[in-house]
């Protein structure tokens, strides 16, 4: 792999400039029309590393249900087109996928900003949008359809943990985030979570730094500061995204943050962000998603596969034994659309609507997930990930079963 | 030293024979009923052409027209302060997104009177009722004096110190950048209270009327163009005055205006305004077709394109501002859409043959060609 | 007479000693498998069993030693499987039985243990526990660091040894402290009180945060000696602290500086010898910072044995990819646009998006992540509050090195010697014979040279994608601008002084106001003083 690298760095390039350089040729579907889905996932701009794993978990999606006959008789087609992560141009871009191009439903969105900038317009076409992130909830709207978890059943296990012993008896909170919607929400809940259970005022620190945001240096710094204070063990809440997540684990690193020292629970960090890190310093810090891949059930076996046939199949820059929640979230998004849209027997949203209420499939996780019938929640299981050498996850801890997902969290008030 | 383009040193047409029978004063008139057919076109085209025609425009074409119309009206503003007054500015961005936010403003309040619904950045920054400040901007009247107060004030601050110093050429091109680059920074930070990077969105209605109607859309973009007409309508006149004139010899040579006694600052000073006020103007409305601003308006490379856009339609002329929005910005919208990969190969060819050869862009080019035929002399 | 007579007290001493042996011998194996089955216990005491460990991991015998280094290591990295058979498996290649070290035969499908937090600390100081009696200096005076730092973990008795075992007296000093700290928890007010001196003498923020710790206790409240003795030693470490944070201040400042200083000094060279405005000068630092990763994928695939030398081996490389891309743009484009300083502008944004849109399309438009070559990797407390990482060191000393080469380049070597004549009075210059033309295409593939430089240093220290070149160019003309067009002098200055107050801005209020704050300063003084803090006097 390592030799093949220098030279596909240069030689896949023009592979890629040569197939996208020309016009995307039409889906040939045979005698009828395919259902068209919009999917709105970045391939530029600072949060391409996430979003084109999930257009391409989209695809391949996609292909699988075509391969076992489409819906309704027809076959899928993916529409992509690229938001070049500006917020304006994912709703520019989804009042084309859905004006224009007529698609059924939106598949896309990673960053809260991007999910509402889209709202508005999902709103006013009445269409549905299938968001595959955890997020901060506070929303909840009929033409969207929320696949991953709100704070209430991923943060606030994790956050619980870190408090009790065994997690090192966090009694400071020190909160460092990307100035946008999500990290604002996460922390204004939190802090009021942390004052039912009576943490001073004294005992947080918050802080917010632009999108992108690559230097560090004085952040770390005033994290050590931070912790050096009495008043108890105090840990990191990481709620940066994007290309912030490694500049900030390398400064960490650095700087000789250990989660020995001040453990770091990264809510938005996957596996895709410690690519080219050497994680043996990382080891111990903590994330929480519904799904790790090292979760071992033969479900994963099977998704875990078939993600890397298809990348060694269609020659995909990405790394073929890599696979993270969102996903997984977008795979069961398009999934139960399907599944609905077969039971609805039609595609428009409001059938698919009230077909989705209480559709559920197993995830690859092994959980039986389940549509929530009024909020357009999935329930989801829950896991709490510890960074391990090898650029992975452990899964350190799992919930039995599927949890009931919060929309409105009722800590937020008491901030 | 900004001389104008000397039309002796640039290339020959072959069509310049053509050019003779259609260059000249008719044809920079005529863009007037032009405008003014396209906008009565809109309506028509959406209500009466039936879908499965090929004149018929989508509400998604029609917005995309609208929009582009915007950008014309602002490229109009900068052609007047590069072309006749000599200023580079790079960073009209400003003043198109002081609009742009103001327009913001105003549909948030009409938004929260109706919903009762605080916006969310709002919410996520612990707020719980609308900035006074804010308040006053609940009626389209007030919010758009409001906005010339506010961008005048600007613009002039900015342009009394600059132009008394003297200041001119690439340092202020280099200077308009940093501080468009320091607004949308600021912006960025949500402590500042306009939404930060999230921007503001989720506006309900504007002037009364449901801002998701097809009528509503259809009518802002008959603005756009309406606007737009109005706007080179007057400006033309201003450049063909006398004012214009002393414009023309600012830009030229100003020591020498300013040897015969001419306050060259005052005079640079209005037009910097009255450009700041057009662009201001433009932002106001592309924002409801758009329906959301972020601080990407006022990013350098938008200030950047602006200036593109001018140079390619043809600095100087005003309608080659207008031909060189709509043809780029047309081009960007269609080309984005089929071939993402190649817009930019495209637009930075063109630029550079434009910039490099065409000095007087597209249309200037054409225009000099022709009066060129027509043994002139200029 | 002397009889051989059965010494009956040596037989006596040798059958105690032989069955000491076999009964130790006989333990040996039975007391490792007990150690793993009570570590692994669902509900046993981690703790204690991990005790055990540490104690066999410094005993006498080799074995033990190795044995439990290597089970501890496993533990740390997650490698441990407590199987439901009872059997404790390393995940090795191939999987080993972690009584025997053997191979096993079929290897168990159970998941590894995963360490809680707390259980890793308590791992970090076993292993450093371990550490303390090895034979390398580095690894002991590590081990000491890490002891100290986990004081309320440490086992005193295995301190204690390891102490009086120590040949080197620094190690030992340090802990001596460790274990004084630990003093503080005593019930003894005399110990109290010399602890908190010992604690005293070592300023270190973990120092001030234990004894932060200590002060609010309620049994110290009440002692008002221990109390002034404790808050005394609080003040003395305060004020070293705060100087720390000064020089840590003062430090980012310079690295700030150093890259500002880095990223201007081409566009210094280009502004102000040629007047050429270059919109695309950060995508020459992105192409800078490109070659680098070239480079990087180079070395790891054909010359892996010097693969930490790849930020040497990128420093010409980078430069020289970069000056020919600049004097191809010169070529092709500047060289018509000369006096007229407005179409350059033009021309250069057009060629910054082809360029990147071009960088877009071969290498794709996600972050590059780079390997820090092993000499840049951490950092050095050099003072209490002040930690230095060396990769900004690094950039500081690049920066200094090349700024210079440039300054000696322009003033010593012919081709300064024509450049500098060039600008002053070109048309002169050109009487005399210089090849104007020529001149300026060199000058401008030195400063693209110089940005591609740029981009190599900026590989360590910031995220490397296509469009990272336009966060730099407003910075870099600012500074440029600010210095005076063509001075180098200038350009250091300004580069020193915006460094500096950004990052005392910084902490205050974040760095994104700094930038705006500093951005705000330069227009300002630039009304003021259009031509720069140093301007050169030349006659166009």
């Amino acid at each position: 792999m390592k030799r093949r690298t220098f030279l596909s760095a240069v030689g896949s390039g023009l592979v890629t400039a040569a197939g996208t350089a020309l016009p995307k040729a039409a889906f040939a579907a045979g005698a009828s029309d395919p259902i068209k889905l919009g999917l709105l996932f970045s391939q530029s701009g600072t949060m391409a590393n996430g979003e084109s794993l999930l257009k391409d978990t989209a695809l391949m999606t996609i292909d699988q249900i075509n391969a076992k006959g489409g819906v309704l008789g027809r076959k899928l087609q993916g529409v992509v087109v690229d938001p070049a992560s500006d917020w304006p141009m994912y709703a520019q871009l989804s009042k084309q996928l859905i004006l224009r191009d007529k698609c059924a439903a939106l598949f896309g969105c990673w960053t809260s900003v991007s999910r509402k900038s889209v709202l508005p317009v999902v709103e006013s076409q009445d269409s549905l949008l299938f968001y595959p992130l955890h997020f901060e909830g506070e929303e909840q709207s009929k033409n969207v359809v929320y696949l991953n978890s709100p704070p209430s059943s991923s943060v606030l296990p994790a956050i619980d943990y870190l408090m009790s012993d065994q997690g090192g008896g966090a009694r400071r909170f020190y909160m460092i985030g990307s100035d946008y919607v999500w990290p604002r929400t996460i922390n204004k809940m939190l802090k009021g979570y942390l004052k039912t259970k009576n943490i001073p005022d004294s005992a947080w620190r918050e802080h917010y730094v632009p999108f992108g945001q690559s230097n560090f240096q004085t952040i770390v710094r005033d994290i050590k500061d931070f912790a050096a204070q009495p008043g108890g063990q105090a840990i990191v809440v990481m709620t940066v995204v994007g290309d912030s997540i490694p500049a900030m684990f390398k400064e960490a690193i650095n700087q000789g943050v250990r989660a020995t020292d001040i453990p770091i629970l990264g809510l938005d960090v996957v596996d895709s962000d410690l690519e080219g890190l050497d994680t043996k310093p990382l080891v111990g810090h903590l994330s929480c998603w519904c799904y790790f891949q090292n979760v071992d059930t033969p479900q994963n076996r099977q998704f875990k596969s078939e993600w890397k046939n298809y990348v060694s199949a269609h020659n995909l820059k990405h790394r073929p034994d890599m696979v993270i929640d969102p996903m997984v979230s977008t795979y069961l998004g398009i999934n139960l659309w399907a599944q609905a849209a077969a039971k609805a027997q039609s595609i428009s949203t409001d059938s698919v609507r009230k077909a989705l209420a209480g559709q559920s499939m197993v995830d690859p996780a092994g959980y039986t997930v389940k549509m929530d019938a009024s909020t357009q929640y999935l329930w989801r299981g829950d896991m709490i990930g510890s960074i391990n050498a090898t650029q992975g996850f452990d899964v350190m801890w799992k919930s039995k079963d599927i949890e009931k997902p919060v929309p409105f969290s009722p800590f937020i008030g008491k901030a | 030293m900004n001389t104008f383009p000397d039309p002796r040193t640039s290339r020959r047409f072959t069509l310049s024979a053509l050019a003779t029978k259609w260059m000249g004063q008719t044809v920079e008139v005529s863009i007037v009923p032009l405008l003014v057919l396209v906008a009565l076109y809109l309506p028509f085209a959406y209500f009466v052409i039936p879908e499965s025609n090929a004149l018929h425009l989508s509400l998604f074409g029609i917005n995309l027209i609208g929009q582009i119309m915007c950008f014309a009206l602002l490229a109009l503003a900068l052609d007047l302060v590069w072309g006749y007054a000599g200023i580079l500015s790079l960073g009209h961005g400003i003043f198109f997104g002081i609009g742009g936010y103001m327009m913001a403003i105003y549909l948030l309040n009409g938004a929260y009177a109706e919903t009762h619904v605080l916006p969310d950045f709002m919410q996520y920054m612990g707020a719980h009722d609308f900035p006074a400040v804010w308040k006053m901007l609940s009626r389209l009247d007030v919010t758009i004096v409001v906005t010339i107060v506010v961008t005048v004030l600007v613009a002039g601050a900015f342009g009394f110190v600059t132009f008394r110093s003297r200041i001119n050429g690439v340092y202020l091109s280099i200077i308009t950048q940093a501080l468009t680059y320091a607004l949308m920074l600021l912006l960025f930070i949500n402590d500042v209270g306009l939404g930060g990077n999230n921007g503001m969105t989720g506006f309900t209605s504007l002037a009364g009327r449901k801002l998701a109607d097809t009528s509503t859309q259809i009518g802002l973009a008959v603005c756009s163009c309406l606007l737009l007409v109005v706007a080179y309508v007057g400006v033309r006149f201003l450049a063909r005055s006398s004012f214009g004139r002393a414009l023309i010899a600012v830009r030229d040579d100003e020591a020498r205006m300013r040897f015969l006694g001419y306050r060259t600052h005052t005079l640079k000073l209005f037009a910097w305004c009255l450009s700041a006020v057009l662009a201001a103007f433009a932002g106001m409305l592309y924002v409801p077709q758009v329906g959301i601003v972020n601080p990407t308006i006022v990013s350098p490379q938008l200030s950047v394109e602006i200036a593109v856009w001018v140079a390619i339609g043809g600095r100087g002329t005003l309608i080659g501002a207008i031909v060189g929005a709509i043809v780029v910005n047309g081009l960007k919208f269609w080309l984005t859409a089929q071939l993402p990969a190649v817009w930019p190969f495209i637009l930075a060819a063109v630029t550079l043959v434009i910039v490099v050869y065409f000095s007087n862009g597209v249309w200037g080019t054409l225009k000099a060609a022709g009066s060129e035929s027509k043994g002139d002399g200029r | 007479m002397e009889t051989p007579m059965i010494n009956f007290r040596q037989i006596f001493f040798a059958i105690a000693c032989l069955a000491l042996v076999w009964a130790t011998s006989a333990s040996a194996a039975p007391g490792r498998a007990a150690m793993l089955t009570s570590f692994c216990a669902t509900d046993g005491d981690k703790a204690a069993a991990l005790q055990q460990l540490v104690e066999a991991g410094v005993s006498d015998d080799t074995h033990e030693r190795a044995w439990a280094r290597q089970v501890v290591d496993a533990i740390r990295n997650g490698a441990l499987v407590c199987g439901a058979d009872g059997q404790a498996t390393l995940q090795e290649n191939p999987a080993l039985d972690a009584a025997t070290l053997q191979p096993r035969a079929n290897a168990p499908a159970d998941s590894p243990y995963v360490p809680s937090i707390v259980m890793m600390r308590r791992l970090a100081v076993a292993s450093a526990e371990m550490d303390l009696f090895s034979p390398q200096q580095d690894t002991r005076a590590t081990a000491a660091r890490q002891v100290d730092k986990f004081f309320a973990l440490l086992d005193p008795a295995v301190v204690a040894r390891a102490v009086k075992a120590q040949h080197d007296p620094d190690i030992a000093t340090i802990l001596t402290l460790a274990l004084a700290k630990r003093g503080l928890n005593s019930n003894v007010k005399a110990d109290r009180l010399a602890a908190i001196k010992a604690v005293a003498e070592v300023p270190s923020e973990t120092a001030r945060t234990a004894l932060a710790n200590f002060a609010a206790q309620d049994s110290v409240r009440s002692d008002p000696d221990v109390l002034d003795a404790v808050q005394g030693a609080i003040r003395h470490m305060d004020t070293w602290l705060s100087l720390g944070k000064g020089l840590s201040i003062l430090f980012s400042g310079l690295s700030y500086a150093g890259v500002l200083l880095l990223t201007a000094l081409g566009l210094s060279i280009v502004f102000g010898l040629m007047g050429v405005i270059n919109l695309a000068h950060g995508e020459f630092i992105m192409i800078g910072a490109y070659a680098t990763y070239l480079v990087e994928r180079f070395m790891q695939a054909y010359l892996p044995g010097w693969f930490d030398a790849y930020i040497f081996v990128a420093i010409p490389v980078a430069f020289m990819i970069c000056a020919a891309c600049g004097m191809l743009l010169e070529f092709f484009v500047i060289r018509f646009l000369y006096r007229r300083p407005l179409e350059t502008l033009l021309a250069t944004w057009a060629v910054s998006i082809a360029l990147i849109k071009l960088i877009q399309v071969l290498f794709g438009s996600q972050n590059v992540e780079f390997i820090t070559p092993g000499f840049l990797n951490g950092g050095m407390q050099v003072a209490p509050g002040f930690f230095v990482t060396y990769n900004r060191v690094f950039a500081i000393v690049l920066a200094v090195l090349i700024f210079a080469a440039t300054f000696a380049v322009v003033r010593f070597t012919k081709l300064g010697l024509l450049m500098r004549a060039t600008t002053q009075l070109r048309d002169m210059a050109r009487c005399l014979g210089v090849p104007a033309e020529r001149v300026d295409r060199i000058a401008f593939g030195l400063g693209a040279g110089l940005a591609g430089l740029a981009g190599v240093v900026l590989t360590q220290i910031a995220s490397v994608n296509p469009s990272m070149g336009t966060g730099f160019v407003v910075d870099s003309f600012m500074v440029v601008v600010l210095g005076g067009a063509g001075s180098l002098a200038g350009t250091v200055v300004s580069s020193l002084a915006l460094g500096e107050i950004n990052q005392f801005i910084e902490p205050f209020y974040g760095a994104v106001a700094a930038k705006v704050a500093v951005l705000l300063l330069i227009v300002l003084i630039i009304q003021k003083r259009p031509q720069g803090l140093f301007a050169l006097k030349t006659r166009v």
